[in-house]
Order: C-alpha cells, then sequence, then structure tokens
C-alpha cells in the first residue's frame, strides 16, 4: 500500500529561479555585465528545470517477496514504479528498524532512469536477524527530476516480516519413553502391525497370511507367523515459558537471551520429533495472542509450531494463567517445558503438571553470567535471585522434576534414557 | 543539543559514503575557490568573506536540502558586483562555473539521502548538463566581452528586448513551477 504527494518543486529550483531570472533582470535594468556572466547558467538552469518538469504522477507498486524467512535470510523490497516522463532518478529509502539489515546498510538505493523509459525499479535487500514478526517501512519512495527542481514523494507502507526462528543443532540419540500413538517410527513394547522383528510365534486367528514363516511351518509341520513391534509415535508437549527474556539479544550473529535460547531450542525440539514422525503440541504461557498449538505431525506442523514460536512475546502480566488441568495433556504425553526459571510461575507448573503423572523435563535456558551487569546493587540482586533459583531448581529435582541446561545436541538424552527406563516399570500417579 | 541528535549526527557521519564524501568536498571547494578567484581579480583578500562563505558552503553540504545554499551564492555575487569592475577578467567565468558546481552538486546531493550512492549514469548526466550550463556562462562572458571591448553604446530597444526575454522566460518558470513552489 503507498501513498503519495504531488509533484513539487525544491530549494535547488529557489535558486535556480531567485538567481537566474532575478539575477538576469537586475544585470540588464542596472548595466552590470559581471552579473550577467555569473547569473546566465542559473537562468539556463531554471528555464530547463521548467520546461522538463514532470507532468504525469507516477504510479508506486511495491513488494516485499517472501514475507516469511528464517533468521539470518534475505528477503528483497522491490518497487515498480511507472508513469515516469522526464524522471532523472529515483531513491528509495528504508528506515532503520531493529533486527532488521538492509544493503547497502544505510537503506538508500537510487536508481537512474533513462531518458524515454517510462518504468523503473528499485530494489532494497533485508536481512533479518531476529526471529519475531517485524515491521518494514514505511520504504520512502522519491522521484526527481532534471537538475533536481521536482520531487515526488511516496510512501510505501503496511509491510510485516515474519522470521522464523531458526533451530539449534539437535539431537536425541536414546529411545523414547512408552508410545501409545497409532503410528510413527517408535517400537513399541507392544507387538503389533511394524517393521521390527520381535519373534515367531504360533498362527492365531486374526494374523494375516503375510506374516506367515512359510520355512517354521514346514519343519514344525505348524502354521507360524513372524510377529512384529508396534510402530507408534509420542506426544511431545512443549511448554514455553514467554514471562520473561533476560539477558543481552544480539541476533543469529550474536549472543543470545534467554527468550532466544528458549525459542530456538523448541524449534530444534520440535523439529526432531516431528522429523521422526512424532506428535508434537506446544503451549507458549505469559505470550500475547493465541499461543497454542495442538499435537500434530509432520513438516507442515512444524511451519505451524515456527509461526506461534516467531509471534511470542514477553508478557509477564499474566502469570495466573498458567494453571492447566489434567485433560490438558494427555497422560501418555512427554512434557518438555523450555525455561530460564526466573518466574517460580514455571517451575511451580512444572510439579503441577509431573504430580498427573506425566513426564516432565524443565530445560533451563538462563543464559551464563547473566548476572554480570555494570551496576553492582543490580548484580548484587542477580546474585541472591539466583541463589534462591537454585534452591527451587534443588527443590523441584527432589519432587522428580529433571531440570536440564540446553547445551544443544544430546542435551535431553540422559532425560529420554531415564524416561526409557522407566517406561516399563510401574510409577504412582496423582488422579 | 541533546544526547539523541548528537547520536543522530554520529549515526550520519559514519553513515556517509565515500562518494558523498566527495561530493560535500566539492560543495564546499567551489564556493572557496569562487571568492579565490575574486580575490585573484581584486588582488586583494576578503578574509571575512572566505569565513562566511566556507562557513554556509560547510552548512550546505551537511544540509544541502536548504536554502543556505542560496545565501552563498548570493553573498560571492554581490561582492563580485561590488568590487569587481573588470569583466575582460578570466576569473569571472570562473567565478561563473564555480557557482554552478556548487549549485548543481548542492541540488543532487538533496536528493540522496545522506550514505547512498548517485548512480553512474546520473552522474554522467549531471556532469554533462554542468558542463552545458558552462558553456552558457562561457558563451555570455564571450559576448559580455565582445560588447565590452567594442564599446558598444547602450540600446534601449536590445535591452527592451532582453527584458522581454527575461520577463517571457519568468512566465514561462512561474506556470511551470511557481504554482506549486513551498
Amino acid at each position: 500500500m503507498s501513498s503519495a504527494s504531488e509533484w513539487r518543486s525544491s530549494p535547488a529550483h529557489f535558486r535556480a529561479v531567485a538567481v537566474g531570472i532575478v539575477g538576469v533582470a537586475a544585470a540588464l535594468l542596472f548595466r552590470v555585465p559581471a552579473l550577467l556572466v555569473m547569473s546566465a547558467p542559473f537562468g539556463v538552469v531554471a528555464i530547463w528545470s521548467a520546461a522538463t518538469r514532470p507532468r504525469a504522477e507516477p504510479s508506486l507498486v511495491g513488494e516485499i517477496v517472501p514475507t516469511t524467512i528464517r533468521e539470518g535470510e534475505a528477503t528483497t523490497w522491490t518497487g515498480r514504479l511507472s508513469n515516469l516522463t522526464d524522471v532523472d532518478h529515483v531513491v528509495a529509502l528504508a528506515p532503520t528498524r531493529a533486527w532488521i539489515e538492509t544493503r547497502p546498510r544505510s537503506g538508500v538505493v537510487a536508481t537512474s532512469v533513462r531518458k524515454g523509459d517510462a518504468t523503473a525499479s528499485v530494489a532494497i535487500p533485508m536481512r533479518s536477524t531476529h526471529w519475531g514478526r517485524h515491521e518494514i517501512g514505511p520504504i520512502n519512495v522519491v522521484a526527481v527530476s532534471s537538475w533536481g527542481a521536482f520531487r515526488w514523494r511516496a510512501l510505501d507502507i503496511g509491510y510485516g516480516l515474519t522470521t522464523l526462528p531458526l533451530p539449534e543443532v539437535f539431537d536425541a540419540a536414546p529411545p523414547m519413553h512408552r508410545a501409545n500413538g497409532l503410528v510413527g517410527l517408535t517400537r513399541s513394547a507392544q507387538p503389533g502391525d511394524g517393521n521390527e522383528f520381535a519373534g515367531i510365534r504360533p498362527f492365531q486367528i486374526g494374523d494375516r497370511l503375510r506374516r506367515i514363516n512359510w520355512r517354521r511351518s514346514l519343519r514344525s509341520g505348524e502354521l507360524h507367523v513372524t510377529s512384529t513391534y508396534a510402530d507408534q509415535d509420542n506426544h511431545v508437549a512443549l511448554f514455553v515459558d514467554a514471562l520473561a527474556d533476560v539477558g543481552t539479544s544480539g541476533g543469529i550473529d550474536g549472543e543470545a537471551s534467554s527468550l532466544d535460547t528458549t525459542v530456538r531450542a523448541a524449534g530444534a525440539i520440535a523439529e526432531h520429533f516431528l522429523l521422526r514422525g512424532d506428535r508434537v503440541s506446544l503451549r507458549v504461557f505469559g505470550s500475547f495472542g493465541d499461543a497454542r498449538v495442538p499435537p500434530a505431525s509432520g513438516r507442515g506442523h512444524l511451519r505451524r509450531i515456527l509461526d506461534v514460536l516467531a509471534s511470542i512475546e514477553t508478557d509477564a502480566s499474566r502469570p495466573r494463567s498458567l494453571r492447566i488441568g489434567n485433560g490438558a495433556v494427555p497422560g501418555d504425553a512427554l512434557v518438555i517445558m523450555l525455561s530460564p526459571l526466573i518466574s517460580p510461575a514455571a517451575l511451580d507448573r512444572a510439579v503441577s503438571v509431573a504430580s498427573h503423572g506425566l513426564s516432565v523435563a524443565v530445560v533451563d535456558t538462563l543464559p551464563e553470567n547473566v548476572h554480570v551487569v555494570d551496576d553492582p546493587t543490580a548484580e548484587l540482586a542477580w546474585r541472591i535471585r539466583l541463589l534462591e533459583r537454585r534452591r527451587e531448581i534443588r527443590t523441584v529435582q527432589q519432587v522428580g522434576v529433571p531440570v536440564i541446561a540446553w547445551h544443544g545436541p544430546g542435551s535431553l538424552d540422559p532425560f529420554l534414557r531415564e524416561m526409557a527406563r522407566r517406561s516399563s516399570a510401574p510409577r504412582m500417579a496423582r488422579r | 543539543m541533546n544526547r539523541l541528535s548528537l547520536q543522530q549526527w554520529v549515526d550520519e557521519f559514519l553513515a556517509t559514503s565515500r562518494q558523498q564524501w566527495l561530493l560535500r568536498l566539492v560543495v564546499v571547494v567551489a564556493p572557496v575557490g569562487a571568492v579565490l578567484a575574486a580575490a585573484a581579480a581584486t588582488g586583494a583578500w576578503w578574509p571575512f568573506g572566505l569565513l562566511m562563505v566556507t562557513v554556509l558552503a560547510t552548512v550546505s553540504a551537511i544540509r544541502p536540502d536548504t536554502h543556505t545554499a542560496l545565501g552563498v551564492v548570493v553573498l560571492i555575487v554581490w561582492h563580485w558586483s561590488a568590487r569587481v569592475d573588470a569583466v575582460d577578467t578570466p576569473w569571472l567565468p570562473l567565478v561563473g562555473i564555480c557557482l554552478l558546481v556548487f549549485h548543481s552538486v548542492v541540488a543532487l546531493l538533496a536528493t540522496i539521502p545522506t550514505g547512498g550512492e548517485v548512480p553512474n549514469a546520473t552522474l554522467g548526466s549531471w556532469l554533462r548538463r554542468t558542463a552545458l550550463g558552462g558553456g552558457a556562462a562561457l558563451g555570455m562572458w564571450a559576448l559580455v566581452v565582445v560588447f565590452d571591448r567594442g564599446d558598444a553604446a547602450g540600446n534601449g530597444v536590445l535591452t527592451a528586448l532582453a527584458l522581454a526575454v527575461v520577463v517571457g522566460a519568468a512566465v514561462l518558470v512561474r506556470s511551470r513551477s511557481v504554482d506549486q513552489m513551498q
């Protein structure tokens, strides 16, 4: 969307007219030949400028393609101007925006309009260095007539750029915990229709004929079938704490704040499990707007999750909305909560979920050296808060909720290994 | 000046491209050259004028989209008209060309924000236009010198004709621009 003004004269044109016309007239009237020599070029410029003044109003069509990118990727704003007559050059200026790098850095791009050309286009490449929804513009577009005498301005507004978080590298080697889903890549403890060999057993009514193991059947004289373990999926429920953002964020190329780590880690975990064929749900607490994604699987679902993660804004005003009922997360789900654990609300919630019998892990995303600040009072306050935090974490760990510091690949391995070990053991849950 | 505007100045300073620095240098050098030419023509320095022109030209280089440049031109034209009587001096067309170059570069700078690069094609076309304007200054000087050396007597008809041309030009310029002028 663009709003344009009409052609307007510039101070340069006023100068040419004032010196040229007035100077030449004064030189003739007062008989000052030197004044004539000095004013004559300005007179030529003034007449030239007036004679080539553009009459038609140009039209501007701007677009940003693509409008959704990942952190560190680039997009381009392109403005196409038409109906250009007697235009010398076109200049576009993209204002400086946080987390948006333009090329050139100044955001100013000028393009020359050849004589006779009625169209021109200007393009400003932009790179987003931080996840989130960014406003682009307003892009200021100026068409200039010869001698810079007249200018036409247009503002191209209303662009938004969604920058999806670039998930950190994450991998998990251990097998998943018990799985109750119907399809997926995780081997179930229960026999069923799957790919992984479980054993050979006598034929039962209902077994598929293609499962019959003919060699064993011929040897034994009795029908036997090859049994397999069922292939099942897991439900991984991601809880993201967006109550506070602690630390300095330097974008994709710099330091990561707690929310940066949280969002990128959530993206990485979601991507890992979704690519394995598991179901992943997301709930962001403390964030504005709708911040829930129901469980589903597939690459399209990863995009949905990253979209919601990109829309996160910190909001400490709604810690009371954290309560969830038992039905909010199915009993077989693996709950992973990502939080800097600055607010005790996140730990309270983790304990609450664990008390319903769910497998819960808390991923600590607080940056290191967050307490190192210039202000000694603030540093002392941070030290006190970190001591309290350590005590809170110990209390939660004693209840059986592991708190794991995020270190990228393999961060969840000990937890997942423990979950797989526990899956066959009896458990007690408060109902 | 508060801290924010100082920061804006520093940012602008750092964002200025090399090409813009060169163009801004021309903006300062051209009027100073005109003053030096006037000094050469009169054989006397004009320190106050040199200082004033340098300051105003620097302001014009920093803020080209203002009327400061008009002050520079008027100051130099006034100084020459008041101090130099000779018209057959070669310094006169040089002053005219310096003023035109100053005007052109300030006008060009006013269209490109700090940090922007003027396309080479645009630079080329502006250079050609300025050369044509400079040719007009040289042509007018040659005409004036011819009249001066011929010691031609005042011709009322010719003057009236010239004034009529000026009025016609003024009407043309007004009809196409004055109605929109700020």
